[in-house]
């Protein structure tokens, strides 16, 4: 599978969509401390772990998160033999470049990374493109920039791709994407999903249905279930899955799902993570608690 | 002795011409053969037949504008009433061909204009075309009657307007999907008030507001309209009235149906759909909604092209809206329908040909939205006859593939994109040779098709060898070496194009096709490792082939060739060639 890693420090998995990009570092930087305190923070944050919920500084809680989830998580997208294939691909990238961690190998390129940045990559018509753009809700200050950027891709395309221009964009208005979708993402699989909170109002349903779509995708889908994926766990909830669930709030951090109300929940929630038992560290003891509590 | 054989020889020839076919009754036959590879082989019999066919030829078909010259042309076939040209590399649809490439309209038009003063029909695509090239074709060709162009540019609806004023016998304006530059939406009003002819109207891609006064009025005495496709800005009132004053309409491209004022009924629009019982195609369709897809469920019953690529609808509108749909041939939707969608289309549609799928969201990769193998295997389950398929996804695999190709063993026309570069299946990791693999050796009629995902040099050796029918093949991040492009170059004996893009093929494998390319009729490598040294050794070889490498500013090394256009061409190389084009 291919890895979604390689930059700006790499901790994150492929749900970080402003790790992507160079053309979105602008964005990216609002979000995440500059690589120098990075790495430093990779030192530091050995020891941080602690237990509960972790609420120190920013620095840190950034290095606790890259001590759960770290590059070697991830297999590499291709095999060491298609090496030819990879450096024929990041020439291709030619000035865009890609940004990688201290971490990662030069093998290891995010696949997310490159398609943004490849020129005509997906093959859709500029035409199409540009219908698509102007249809997607954003506030009209950002649709202006769209219309711009299309406009400016018909002329000149000196260097800059026009993907790359159109993903910043899309980076964007994403951002303030309507309704309550967030994005899932599990440890394990580079590409995660999107779930709408708005359409639960607990978090057994929003469990639920996590469930089916990583674990059980063909029931998600409407398809019986032919054997063909494992049943890889129980409940996210209670513990007793080797996965929990956990989200991070308005404020960067990383929290299990399930502590708080639902509604404070729903307000706080950026996005999701399933992340693997063995490696939440920081959070599995509180939920050990509250299993011990609910059984008392 | 010698004298009596020549009279015996003279004899026999007085008998042959009294027993040849006169060239009139000849030029008779001829007239009725309208496909041009059958005319082709008309005018290699014999002399007498070459130049019935010559004279009888009104129609004619260039691929690449650059093949020939205008000048070549008139004199082959003095009496063209229609011509289709097309100019730029495919390529140039994805932003890879440098704009100002060429690919001109106006040269063709000045020599048509004195030899086929009589032409009637122009279609184009991706040619470049300005307003003062319309103008002039509208002034020069009295009996002009049909305009279609697509994915051209260049031009503006200034250039539509002259169309309008001076066409007076247009049966078809089809303006579709071009790079134009939209001033306004005056140039509907330029149609003369008692101009009644045009069977053909389509400006879907046009941004501007039309008048409507003029729209209706002009749908309304154009009585053999037949196709009508308006653009987003016509509003859903409007095209109550449109469908009112048409109803005899085969093909509608509907405007958007995004309704601010709740005062509208839609039971009248859904009476006026009723009326037209003769559509064929219905596209446009943007912001389409659950409240109105219900409008259209009667007149989907004829329907045999649903065009759904601008309506974003979800599994449930889409499943609730097919089964009205049972004689679809063919289907273009969005992939926000997902496979839930998908297996609707195979339970309902069973008559499907043709199916594509574009994505929503091209550029999230991070997210798996959109549709995936499993969609197209319920699609495969249920329509046995696909034989074009686009599909656009994010994850694939080998087995999907190969089941799908079992159930359709007919495609004409296989073109997947696994959004991913490089992507292996991703279930076993592996790379995706064995599903483009069983793709040509299942599919025998193979004429189209583009590969993704995880590929080496076998998806080639497989191509090779069994793809025998192939005639276009577009290849992006893929293969191992030049072996993989030499096998294609090797085999597939029906290799009309071929376009390549990120792809490890170099000198050798470029060389490799030195005695294929006369028989093709372009070859395209971008962003792959070919060098000058092995293009100018190219052009050397084979002097019949023009042979551009388009050198953009930022190339620092004169060694390297990012983008390489090979093409067979009877009219030596362009004198057109901007700068930036390196002819060898």
């Amino acid at each position: 599978m291919e890895t979604t890693l390689g930059l700006l420090g790499g901790g994150s998995s492929g749900g970080n969509e402003s790790n992507s990009t160079v053309a979105k570092s602008e964005v990216a930087n609002k979000e995440y401390p500059p690589e120098a305190e990075l790495e430093l923070g990779l030192g530091l944050s050995l020891g941080g772990g602690g237990g509960g919920r972790v609420k120190p500084c920013k620095p840190c809680a950034w290095g606790e998160y890259r001590r759960i989830l770290t590059a070697k998580d991830f297999p590499s997208v291709v095999s060491q033999d298609d090496s030819s294939a990879i450096s024929g691909f990041n020439r291709a990238n030619g000035s865009a470049g890609t940004k990688r961690s201290a971490d990662t190998a030069a093998q290891e390129v995010s696949s997310a990374t490159a398609v943004s940045q490849v020129v005509g990559w997906p093959p859709i018509r500029a035409y199409r493109m540009n219908s698509l753009v102007n249809q997607a809700k954003a506030p009209t200050s950002e649709q202006d920039k769209i219309v711009n950027e299309s406009d400016k891709t018909r002329d000149a395309l000196k260097g800059k791709s026009y993907s790359g221009e159109q993903n910043k964009n899309d980076a964007d208005f994403r951002e303030k994407a309507p309704l309550g979708f967030v994005k899932v993402n599990m440890d394990g699989l580079p590409i995660g999903r999107k779930v709408d909170l708005n359409a639960h109002t607990c978090y057994e349903t929003l469990a639920q249905i996590l469930e089916d779509m990583f674990f059980r995708p063909s029931k998600a889908i409407g398809f019986t279930s032919s054997g063909g994926e494992k049943e890889k766990g129980s409940k996210l909830l209670d513990g007793s899955s080797e996965f929990v669930l956990t989200y991070e709030d308005r404020e960067g951090d990383w929290m299990l799902v399930g502590d708080v109300p639902w509604g404070m929940f729903r307000s706080t929630v950026k996005r999701l993570r399933i992340m693997r038992t063995s490696e939440a560290n920081g959070l599995a003891p509180r939920s050990q608690e509250r299993n011990q509590r609910q059984r008392s | 002795m010698h004298s009596k054989r020549k009279k015996e020889l003279a004899e026999k020839l007085e008998e042959k011409r009294v027993c040849a076919f006169p060239d009139e009754a000849l030029e008779l036959v001829l007239v009725n053969i309208k496909c041009h590879k059958d005319r082709n082989s008309v005018s290699l019999v014999c002399k007498d037949w070459y130049n019935a066919e010559k004279w009888t030829r009104t129609h004619v078909f260039i691929g690449n504008c650059y093949s020939v010259s205008p000048q070549i042309l008139v004199r082959r076939f003095p009496n063209i009433r229609s011509v289709v040209l097309k100019g730029k590399p495919r390529f140039s649809d994805f932003n890879l061909v440098p704009p100002n490439w060429g690919a001109d309209i106006h040269a063709w038009l000045v020599v048509f204009a004195s030899a086929y003063p009589f032409l009637e029909e122009l279609r184009l695509k991706r040619m470049t075309v300005t307003d003062e090239s319309l103008e002039f074709l509208a002034m020069s060709f009295p009996n002009f009657k049909a305009l279609s162009l697509l994915s051209c540019d260049g031009f503006s609806t200034d250039g539509l307007a002259a169309i309008a004023t001076h066409c007076k016998n247009l049966t078809e304006l089809d303006i579709h999907e071009n790079g134009i530059d939209d001033l306004g939406g005056g140039w509907l009003n330029c149609f003369p008030k008692n101009f009644r002819s045009l069977e053909v109207l389509n400006f879907a891609n046009l941004n501007s507001d039309v008048t409507f006064d003029s729209l209706e009025r002009l749908v309304r005495r154009c009585r053999s309209l037949r196709i009508l496709k308006v653009n987003k800005n016509v509003t859903l009132e409007q095209l109550q009235l449109l469908l009112i004053s048409a109803p005899q309409l085969t093909e509608l491209g509907t405007g958007s149906f995004l309704q601010s004022s709740t005062q509208w009924q839609s039971t009248d629009l859904e009476s006026a759909f009723k009326r037209c019982k003769h559509l064929r195609s219905l596209s446009g369709l943007w912001e389409v909604t659950s409240i109105y897809l219900p409008v259209l469920y009667p007149c989907c019953a004829t329907l045999t092209f649903l065009n759904l690529s601008y309506a974003s609808l979800e599994s449930g509108e889409l499943a609730k809206l097919l089964p009205n749909c049972s004689q679809l041939r063919r289907l273009w939707i969005v992939d926000t329908v997902q496979d839930k969608g998908l297996q609707a289309v195979g339970l309902n549609c069973h008559l499907l040909e043709e199916l594509r799928v574009f994505p929503s969201d091209p550029f999230d990769q991070d997210i798996l939205q959109g549709v995936t193998e499993l969609g197209f295997v319920a699609v495969s389950h249920g329509c046995p006859r696909l034989r074009y398929v686009l599909y656009f996804c994010r994850q694939m695999t080998n087995e999907a593939v190969s089941t799908i190709v079992n159930n359709c063993p007919d495609f004409t026309h296989f073109r997947l994109c696994i959004m991913n570069p490089y992507q292996p299946d991703y279930l076993t990791n592996e790379p995706m040779d064995e599903a483009f693999g069983s793709v040509v050796k299942t599919c025998t009629k193979l004429q189209r098709l583009a590969v993704s995902g995880l590929l080496t040099d076998l998806t080639f050796e497989y191509i090779g060898k069994y793809a025998k029918n192939l005639e276009t093949l577009s290849v992006a991040f893929a293969g191992s070496s030049d072996w993989g492009m030499q096998c294609v170059l090797g085999g597939c004996p029906k290799l009309r194009k071929l376009e390549i893009r990120d792809c490890p093929f170099g000198n050798a494998a470029l060389l490799s096709g030195l005695e294929k390319y006369e028989s093709m009729r372009s070859l395209w490598m971008s962003a792959c490792n070919v060098t000058m040294n092995g293009c100018r050794l190219l052009a050397r070889q084979m002097p019949r082939l023009n042979v551009e490498v388009i050198r953009e500013e930022d190339e620092r090394y004169d060694s390297e060739v990012n983008k390489v256009y090979v093409y067979r061409s009877v009219s030596g190389s362009r004198s057109d060639a901007p700068p930036f084009v390196i002819t060898l």
